[in-house]
């Protein structure tokens, strides 16, 4: 009970004192509530930025950009022994978010002939393929700069291939090179009757996706 | 509050009572509510994984086809028959000791190719020059190439067509071997009959196969004439200086359908049977 009633004393002293110092602000201080209302009011959403552009190098020696209606590959090769196909790409990310990509060539139809052992044979039997990946042009040119560079870097039999992706910031590029050769070493075993010519038809997808 | 607890979520321990039933009823309550909420926060919320693909039209990779046009004139400027005896191989009978004049011209579209020659009566095996891109040749390019072959006895000859280059290629400047066939150059090939080790591996493989059975249409049907001592208009007998003059005029002959020849010797193929 004594204890009730000291403590109501100290809160009733400190109360009157707290009034006390808030009545002697008042006369040093001011205190303002600001607002302000505007009859406008937008709220702006930016997404995010997501381009990329691959582009190879026509025959004009000139970088073009890649759609659905662009054939990477010359129509007018042919090839036999020897003979080595090399397309320069070049991929950049146009937007404003990094991303990883990745390079894949699908084959998507193949047409098998007889050879001049009477013999069915397919055309990708007897192709070697290869993608290479540069940061600059310079480094591109050491790997497919001449044709013994280019067949050192396409060993790999000619079928459905997908790269390991890689990453890509943003206002970035890549450059890379897909290679299609024709061993020397190809026997008559690939030259085919007059019937009809072996055919391979390639597709060529880059994919790209947001970094996570 | 306690009360709504044990009514509604309290599950006794094991062994210590039963759940009641309100207590199953309030916890799918919550399942389901918990369900509504999130189906009413998809339509507030938005969440996005950015992806771009490009893809190409489909390219067509194809190929190249070689195969050689060959005409053989004997020594009277007659064509000889050469049979279509497979796939992009020609048999053609030759008759001894007569020279004939053999050209190769390139077909297909193919930059480059060779032909092979080989016979089941003799047992070396011939590659030519190449025909179409050639560096060591004139202009880099060489079309069409002629030489001409004589038989010690009667003889079937293969031309068989291949792409690519030639394995004996690398031997061009070697001037000793005797199988690889250039234009107008002095070689003298000698047949021999075929031995069962006589083929060097190279070879094999690039024939792939033994020469298979001639197959002849009934149209290109040839047939054994016997021998006739061929004489010149005037009736004389040929001689070996008559024989001479026959080839030198059956080689100028070629001069004007193509290339100029050179006045230097022609090649000149021997083919021994024994």
């Amino acid at each position: 009970m004594e204890n009730r009633i000291k403590f109501k004393k100290i809160s009733f002293v400190l109360s009157v004192f707290a009034i006390i110092i808030w009545l002697l602000l008042g006369t040093n201080a001011s205190v303002a509530w600001f607002s302000d209302t505007s009859n406008e009011v937008s709220n702006i959403f930016n997404v995010a930025d997501f381009k990329l552009v691959v582009s190879y190098k026509n025959d004009n020696n000139q970088w073009e950009e890649i759609d659905a209606t662009t054939k990477v590959f010359s129509d007018e090769a042919l090839y036999e022994p020897g003979y080595v196909q090399v397309v320069p790409l070049k991929i950049e990310n146009k937007g404003s978010v990094p991303f990883n990509f990745k390079t894949s060539v699908i084959i998507n139809d193949y047409r098998s002939a007889t050879n001049v052992y009477n013999e069915t044979f397919k055309l990708q039997d007897y192709l070697k393929f290869g993608v290479v990946f540069a940061k600059t042009e310079a480094e591109l040119s050491e790997l497919i700069g001449n044709r013994d560079l280019a067949e050192q870097n396409a060993q790999e039999p000619l079928e459905t291939y997908h790269s390991n992706y890689l990453p890509l910031e943003a206002g970035g590029k890549y450059y890379g090179a897909l290679i299609v050769r024709m061993p020397k070493e190809v026997s008559n075993v690939a030259n085919y009757d007059v019937l009809g010519p072996p055919k391979v038809e390639l597709g060529i997808v880059v994919k790209a996706g947001q970094q996570q | 509050m306690k009360n709504i607890y044990e009514d509604f979520f309290y599950v006794p321990k094991h062994g210590y009572g039963k759940v009641k039933e309100k207590v199953l009823y309030s916890r799918i309550a919550v399942m389901i509510g918990t369900i509504i909420i999130c189906l009413a926060a998809m339509s507030f919320v938005a969440f996005a994984f950015f992806t771009h693909d490009i893809a190409s039209q489909t390219n067509t990779i194809k190929t190249a086809i070689f195969d050689a046009k060959i005409s053989i004139l004997d020594n009277e400027k007659k064509p000889v028959n050469v049979i279509q005896s497979g796939k992009f191989e020609k048999t053609a009978n030759l008759k001894k000791d007569i020279v004939y004049t053999v050209t190769l011209e390139k077909d297909g579209n193919a930059k480059t190719g060779f032909c092979v020659l080989s016979g089941e009566d003799f047992s070396d095996i011939y590659h030519t020059q190449q025909l179409g891109e050639d560096i060591n040749a004139d202009g880099g390019k060489r079309n069409e190439l002629k030489f001409t072959i004589k038989a010690t006895e009667d003889v079937s000859i293969v031309f068989f067509s291949h792409w690519g280059t030639s394995s004996k290629y690398a031997d061009y400047e070697n001037a000793d071997d005797k199988n690889y066939i250039k234009a107008w150059d002095n070689v003298e090939i000698t047949v021999t009959p075929i031995a069962s080790n006589s083929l060097e591996e190279d070879e094999k493989t690039e024939l792939k196969t033994p020469v298979p059975s001639v197959d002849i249409p009934d149209s290109e049907e040839t047939t054994s004439e016997p021998q006739e001592t061929i004489l010149p208009d005037d009736g004389e007998e040929i001689t070996n200086a008559t024989e001479n003059e026959i080839e030198s005029e059956a080689t100028s002959s070629q001069s004007s359908s193509s290339e100029q020849l050179s006045s230097e010797e022609t090649t000149s193929v021997e083919l021994k049977t024994e």
